[in-house]
């Protein structure tokens, strides 16, 4: 299929010599920020709190003192354990719930839709403000659990329209054919939309994966017993308390200090590892082609 | 609010209730099958919308929202005082520069890579170039912006460079007022450009394949498969979140800001976000950032759907 | 523990709440805000930490008749009743994998010495513990920093979060009263405006313990030099001028960003040209404020006269902590502003043989003078006082159990832990063992010190004159807190006044701008960019912004205070 029996202009051909440069330009040029962090988050503290400027390779004496400490946690593994579950268990209730409302709102014909999409829209731009939603939670009971942190966040809007956008490309001639034979909405959706639309549904995937990967903000309002925190939760405690406080008349811990600035590499290569690692697992629904063969018929 | 849809349904001129009770008749399921999502937003966005009136209110932590009392000026006491700072003038406008030139500069940058990647033919480097792209935005916000003042220093990596061409200085990048937005733009590109482009990659892997078969058969070149086949292709996805980015004009968050500006370039570094924030830092007046953050919202809102009606009337995409 | 209604209804804490200072400093953004979660940031970090102007207390006369003990507590308590005390968790017990007090060498010890069974409740932080305190059931004791509630002591008054514990300190609580009678600045700082005392108080221990901030020079350039510590403005400059000309420092003077203003605003520099400080000061009870003043000029005049020459960081406004130490180690500069917790890490990691700092005094403009003014502590501090709340229904019990820390016994725990495991008693002085100082394991001194010890950070206790000696062995740290403490600032210094209520928004509409404006202005006039020809007109557009009705508010405050 890609096998073209064309050959290339020169025009062609020079434009991808230039395009392989500049896309290796910025590979380069985005890597250096993640190399630098690797690099500095083996170094030796001592070193790094005197070097400015470029690393190419850790400074010596190279120290796995950084990791060290981040291991060394002992709510780490209950951490990673407690993300694991959010993750999980959000991610059911993201891809449920967003699938069925894009599915909503790419309908037509449905006389409530455009007043469904304004209402929700609505909700994008307003809030009613940290207090009230706290208090809100609050009364539902969800306190102290972890789905204080899976529920309120089943659906994210700008994701349920990106979603929705992409049932509603899938060509009218297949949706009409499935609904004469007989289908109903939920079978349309689960027949016809989703294995269409597999690479929007493997960026949902994505995005709401890294949100839950990432979130800490509310557990730190909801959560009271630290065996229930995420892991970016217990990352972060340690990163406050080693940061400098010269502000503060409490005493500087003068080694935590001296950590601070190879932790808070550490803890970015720590935390988003499991991305990175599991990122291409995603990639191969980005490939083209995915939508071939399933449509015809 | 908005029936087009039945409107244009409407040909035999039943009444209201008619058309809603034919509707429900006939989409019942689907309306059941949406249930689950509007209990959510529901019971999550809209039950403590109520909140959002402390920006009307001078808020008393004794009295709690619903029973404080309402400011002078018919409620828009927080609003006005916004409106009359000494400095509004000078923090909307930055505030828009450094949205629009984001905009401008950061919104096409994902597509075009998306679009440049797309035409490379060896796997594995593609794929490389992809994954290795998007790692800046998994580094924290203080991090990035520890890396852009190292870089933007008067001995780092950017002035090295610029020395190439004659461009010497004794000063951080960041001292000069003038460069604050291009910094904070290119920043910006460089930390999103690999994750922004994933959405257009999944768009670009969704453009049936014959497509281009049947415009490589016509005669066309790479060039007008792009303009013909590709753009197309993709227009619906860069039309929707461009529309969003639109509802985004007024959000230029304090974080970033805060971490690269300092006194002597206020002039162009200060923005709403930041504004607020030094205020709160003095006194926590839960109404008057509420009133602010009220009245970005009402923008971006109002922005957000014009835009789409725009895009509607001349694309006939839009948000929903 | 009972139920408060009225808190349900009461969004007090909420207001504060929501709003957080350290998470921007810590980096929240770490890769969250993927474009999914673009527009949702109801509820992401809006940032800002409220302090409030708290009314802290005045009073003249001490508590109790007869400034004795009457009925001294013995530990420990009969009793079999439990307290619930909420206090936000440190987060290096997390580290150690505790998940609060309980279990801890110094919980344990805690209740074994008190005898009284200890429930503790620990939110995340400071934000979830006001969520916490709005949202309904109030345990018996809160520990908390009362300067992020809005309202400060008051409003945890009104708000049933904090009961006025004065008259039972007498008969449940004299250890602490014996304290606050000891010392005059104690009892002022804990005394509310209505004159009772609600809290159990953050206290330093010794004069000793609060002056921590203010500049170094390199102490062996000098020696070579054969300087002397400079005092007066003109040492100083001579100083500077020697340490780039004779010692090739190229940048004399460099310290973090956006501190160089302190030199201003603590005061550091202002006294050589007669003023106090750049900030607010009172002149036997009129108040001022020094950016305003006519002699501010000369001080931005040096300031930028030392720019011009090269003296100061051209890039003061920019270069990083990081950067800044590491000039002073490697010989960029020979002067740093700095806090005497950073000594251990200078000394330890210069290289060069000789290395040595020492503390410079604020700078006057005779030999002879004692400066004026200098950034100092407070005894009294707001973080992490104990509170009784209105849910407590065994005051007394409550009381004896915080008094515990104030009491001779109380008092080696809460700032030496456990004997024989993080302290052994050596000729009647505690001295940290090697546990603590030098961790097998190599864990770092502050994170095994939260196991043990409350001190080392904030709580309702007296940080111990001799804890901070161990804390600050070095003789360059025990010097500078010596020279940096040998001021008249009591005479200038500006306690905690509170802005009249009805007066509040006013002052914080006009306050906002006006100190943007100030900041703004003395960046430019430092670089230069604004000359200083154009100071009157500085000081008229102050006037015009409402500069006269900021300091006529202030007034009022102060002359309340003073009235007290």
């Amino acid at each position: 299929m890609t096998g073209s029996k064309i050959k290339d202009s020169a025009g062609y051909r020079i434009f991808t010599i230039f395009n392989y440069l500049f896309l290796t330009f910025i590979a380069v040029v985005t890597l250096y920020p993640i190399y630098y962090v690797v690099m500095a988050s083996f170094s030796n503290a001592d070193a790094l709190s005197l070097h400015s400027g470029i690393l190419i390779r850790p400074l010596a004496p190279y120290s796995l003192e950084a990791y060290k400490r981040v291991f060394q946690n002992a709510l780490i593994m209950s951490g990673y354990k407690n993300t694991i579950i959010i993750l999980l268990a959000g991610l059911c209730f993201n891809l449920v719930l967003t699938a069925v409302g894009a599915y909503f709102l790419s309908l037509k014909d449905v006389m409530f839709r455009n007043v469904i999409a304004v209402l929700i829209l609505f909700t994008m731009y307003f809030s009613g403000g940290t207090v009230p939603v706290y208090l809100n939670i609050k009364s539902l009971n969800l306190m102290n659990s972890l789905w204080s942190l899976i529920l309120p966040a089943a659906i994210n809007t700008y994701n349920l329209l990106i979603m929705r956008s992409a049932f509603a490309a899938v060509p009218d001639s297949l949706v009409e054919a499935a609904r004469l034979d007989g289908a109903t909405h939920f079978k349309i959706l689960k027949d016809v939309m989703i294995p269409l639309c597999k690479a929007t549904l493997a960026v949902m995937v994505l995005y709401y994966g890294v949100a839950h990967w990432n979130a800490w903000f509310n557990a730190s309002l909801y959560l009271q017993t630290a065996d229930k925190f995420p892991l970016q939760l217990i990352l972060r405690n340690l990163l406050i308390d080693n940061s400098t406080s010269g502000m503060t008349g409490v005493m500087d811990a003068d080694d935590a200090v001296r950590f601070a600035e190879m932790i808070k590499y550490a803890l970015i290569v720590v935390s988003s590892a499991p991305i990175i690692i599991l990122y291409p697992f995603l990639q191969r629904f980005f490939t083209k082609g995915v939508m071939i063969g399933a449509v015809k018929g | 609010m908005k029936k087009n849809s039945s409107n244009k349904n409407n040909k035999s001129g039943e009444s209201l209730g008619v058309r809603v009770k034919k509707d429900l008749k006939r989409n019942y399921s689907a309306y059941l099958l949406v249930l689950p999502v509007l209990v959510f937003y529901g019971v999550f966005a809209y039950k403590p919308m109520y909140g959002a009136i402390i920006a009307f209110k001078d808020f008393s932590p004794r009295l709690g929202i619903l029973d404080s009392p309402w400011t002078d000026l018919y409620g828009l006491k927080h609003f006005l005082s916004f409106f009359q700072s000494y400095y509004f003038g000078r923090i909307l406008k930055n505030t828009l520069v450094i949205s629009f030139s984001t905009l401008i500069f950061s919104f096409p940058a994902p597509i075009i890579l998306a679009l440049l990647l797309n035409e490379v033919r060896n796997r594995r480097f593609k794929k490389a170039v992809q994954t290795i792209s998007y790692l800046p935005h998994f580094i924290s916000l203080v991090v990035v912006c520890s890396l852009i003042t190292m870089f933007t220093s008067h001995n780092g990596m950017i002035v090295d460079f610029l020395s190439v061409f004659g461009f010497e200085t004794n000063m951080d990048l960041l001292n000069n007022k003038k460069l604050f937005v291009p910094i904070y733009v290119i920043s910006d590109i460089w930390q999103k450009i690999g994750w922004d482009s994933i959405i257009y990659i999944a768009a670009l892997a969704g453009i049936d394949q014959e497509q281009y078969e049947a415009a490589r058969i016509d005669g066309a070149n790479k060039w007008k498969q792009m303009l013909h086949v590709t753009l197309p292709g993709i227009a619906g996805t860069i039309i929707l979140l461009f529309i969003l980015r639109i509802g985004q004009i007024m959000n230029v968050g304090h974080e970033k800001i805060i971490l690269l500006y300092n006194d002597g370039i206020l002039e162009t570094a200060d923005v709403i976000s930041s504004f607020v924030y030094r205020r709160g830092i003095l006194e926590s007046n839960w109404s008057f950032s509420a009133a602010v953050g009220l009245f970005n919202s009402s923008i971006n809102f109002l922005l957000v759907i014009l835009a789409n009606k725009i895009s509607k009337k001349f694309s006939g995409t839009g948000l929903w | 523990m009972k139920r408060s209604n009225l808190m349900r209804k009461k969004l007090t804490a909420l207001l504060t709440s929501a709003i957080l200072t350290t998470t921007f400093l810590t980096g929240c953004g770490n890769g969250a805000q993927t474009s999914g979660e673009a527009n949702q940031d109801t509820q992401t970090s809006e940032v800002s930490e409220a302090l409030q102007d708290t009314q802290s207390a005045e009073g003249e006369s001490s508590i109790g008749q007869s400034g004795e003990e009457t009925g001294a507590v013995t530990y420990p308590v009969e009793t079999q009743e439990k307290l619930t005390v909420m206090m936000r968790l440190d987060p290096n017990l997390t580290t150690l994998g505790y998940t609060s007090y309980e279990g801890t060498p110094f919980g344990r010890e805690l209740e074994a010495k008190t005898g009284i069974d200890i429930e503790w409740i620990q939110p995340a932080d400071n934000n979830a513990l006001l969520l916490a305190l709005a949202g309904g059931d109030l345990p018996d004791i809160v520990i908390m920093n009362y300067d992020t509630y809005t309202g400060g002591i008051n409003q945890l008054a009104k708000d049933g979060i904090a009961i006025p514990i004065t008259s039972y300190l007498e008969s449940c609580a004299p250890d602490y009263l014996a304290v606050l009678d000891s010392n005059d600045d104690y009892l002022k700082g804990v005394k509310n405006a209505d004159k009772e005392i609600y809290s159990f108080a953050f206290l330093r221990g010794d004069i000793s313990t609060l002056s921590w901030r203010g500049v170094i020079a390199r102490k062996d350039w000098l020696d070579d030099l054969n300087m002397e510590v400079p005092n007066t403005i003109d040492e100083f400059y001579d100083m500077l001028i020697a340490f780039r000309d004779e010692k090739g420092a190229v940048i004399p003077f460099s310290t973090r960003n956006d501190w160089v203003p302190l030199l201003l605003t603590d005061g550091l520099i202002t006294s050589a040209f007669g003023l106090p400080t750049a900030e607010e000061y009172q002149i036997e009870g009129t108040y001022h404020y020094g950016a305003y003043e006519d002699v501010y000029k000369d001080c931005l005049a040096f300031l930028n006269k030392l720019y011009a020459e090269g003296l100061l960081d051209v890039n003061w406004q920019t270069t990083d902590e990081t950067t800044t130490t590491a000039n002073l180690l490697t010989g960029i500069s020979g002067v740093h502003l700095t806090t005497s917790g950073r000594f251990e890490s200078i000394m330890g990691s210069a290289k060069e043989e000789n290395f040595d700092i020492v503390a410079i005094p604020s700078l006057t403009a005779e030999e002879g003078d004692t400066p004026m003014y200098n950034l100092i502590s407070r005894w009294v501090d707001s973080d992490q006082n104990a509170f009784i709340t209105e849910s407590c229904e065994n005051v007394e019990l409550a009381m004896k159990f915080l008094n515990y820390a104030y009491s001779e016994e109380g008092n080696i725990l809460y700032n030496f832990g456990v004997e024989g495991e993080s302290y052994e008693m050596q000729d009647g002085t505690p001295l940290f063992t090697d546990l603590i100082m030098n961790n097998p394991d190599g864990v770092a001194v502050t994170t095994i010190m939260s196991a043990y010890i409350m001190s080392y950070k904030s709580g309702p206790l007296v940080q111990d004159k001799l804890y901070y000696d161990q804390r600050m062995a070095m003789p360059q740290q025990q010097e500078s807190a010596v020279t940096w403490g040998s001021t008249d600032v009591l005479d200038y210094k500006i306690q905690t006044i509170s802005i009249p209520e009805e007066f509040a928004s006013e002052y914080v509409n006009l306050w906002s701008d006006i100190n943007t404006y100030i900041s703004e202005m003395r960046a430019k006039f430092i670089t230069g960019e604004e000359s200083l020809d154009n100071f009157t007109a500085y000081q008229e557009n102050l006037q015009k912004m409402g500069m006269d009705r900021i300091i006529e508010i202030k007034q009022m405050a102060l002359d309340e205070y003073n009235s007290r």
